[in-house]
């Protein structure tokens, strides 16, 4: 029985008058622009953390990925992954040949009992990939490795090797970019370069 | 019929305003705060970066030829302010930034070369930058020999 008195005296009395709305209406509408400004640059500075830090973790394990397979498994470059001896390559003083770089591997193939085994890295399709196989197969029917994610893009791959004297290790060189593009912000690119020599210790 | 007194007091309005206030400052400061620790994480996870890639380059100049790479430590300090390294830097007075790709950056790359002994080289890294008037370092230090 109050309530309902109650609820009829507050319709009759109740709302806002034009001069309030303009006042709320006026303040929201200064309010939520510095509002969204203050949000937007913590998420775009967010944003450009998350893109240098995933660029690092990638650049950084395609890098040790490649140096520790290479010295722990490399025992000879070819420039044909059917290892012949004619198709060795920096065992010479000078520098090696252009092109496509196949490692003879350590490992002992269990079915054949010979070190027959091969790998190479290769960029393909912005990814950089670690190919392997054994001597008899094609590069078509290898098993593939991808060390990057598409999440980056790898540019400018360069894997070149050289020798300084007859005695001396063959020394490897690798260079390639990682970049991070964010879909959400184009503008925060993280582009970082890895470059390193290593030399063929098992040789 | 009854007088109308249902607005709000001014202590009752003073009081929810300094309470909506002190609200908005104190989320404006965290956010704030928010952006200056991010900002210092990219500069470091870069800055590190920069450190590690001349690592990487010194250690494979290391590798190419131990003695050429000898013959630079001399307990000079070497600038490399150019991106990605092709070349050994310079070892004169203070060190430019580093370009990155042409592009200018906030960071200087410093590296110090020592020889412990005979067969060592101390290779002890700096990579400094300025932010916001407070200085940051990375200090990168390792040693490097003709075996390992």
């Amino acid at each position: 029985m109050f309530f309902k008195i109650k609820n009829l005296k507050s319709k009759i009395i109740s709302g806002f008058t034009l001069i309030e709305m303009v006042v709320v209406i006026g303040i929201i509408t200064l309010a939520l622009p510095a509002v969204f400004a203050i949000v937007f640059s913590v998420l775009r500075e967010q944003a450009k953390v998350y893109a240098i830090k995933q660029a690092r973790r990638e650049g950084d394990f395609a890098l040790d990925s490649i140096q520790n397979t290479i010295k722990n498994s490399a025992i000879g470059i070819f420039s044909d992954f059917s290892l012949t001896p004619a198709k060795e390559v920096c065992n010479s003083p000078g520098p090696g040949p252009s092109g496509n770089l196949y490692f003879k591997s350590k490992i002992i193939d269990p079915i054949t009992q010979q070190q027959d085994e091969w790998f190479e890295y290769v960029l393909t399709s912005n990814k950089l990939a670690s190919y392997s196989g054994s001597i008899p197969t094609n590069p078509n029917t290898t098993t593939t490795v991808n060390l990057t994610t598409p999440q980056v893009t790898v540019t400018g791959f360069m894997f070149s090797c050289s020798r300084a004297s007859t005695y001396s290790p063959a020394l490897i060189t690798i260079y390639f970019d990682v970049t991070y593009s964010s879909s959400s912000f184009q503008e925060n690119q993280a582009t970082l370069h890895y470059s390193t020599q290593i030399k063929l210790t098992n040789y | 019929m009854k007088q109308r007194n249902n607005g709000f007091s001014l202590i009752e309005v003073l009081v929810f305003l300094t309470i909506l206030s002190l609200v908005f400052i104190a989320g404006a400061t965290v956010a704030t705060v928010s952006i200056k620790n991010s900002i210092t994480a990219e500069n470091k996870s870069l800055a590190t970066r920069y450190a590690e890639e001349l690592k990487e380059w010194l250690q494979g100049q290391k590798e190419a030829d131990w003695q050429k790479f000898n013959s630079n430590v001399t307990g000079a300090t070497y600038c490399f302010n150019i991106d990605p390294i092709l070349v050994w830097g310079s070892s004169v007075g203070t060190c430019q930034n580093i370009v990155d790709n042409g592009k200018q950056t906030i960071f200087q790359r410093q590296v110090a070369l020592s020889a412990p002994s005979a067969n060592q080289a101390k290779v002890s890294i700096t990579v400094k930058w300025n932010e916001a008037g407070n200085g940051f370092t990375i200090p990168l230090n390792t040693i490097f020999a003709p075996f390992e």
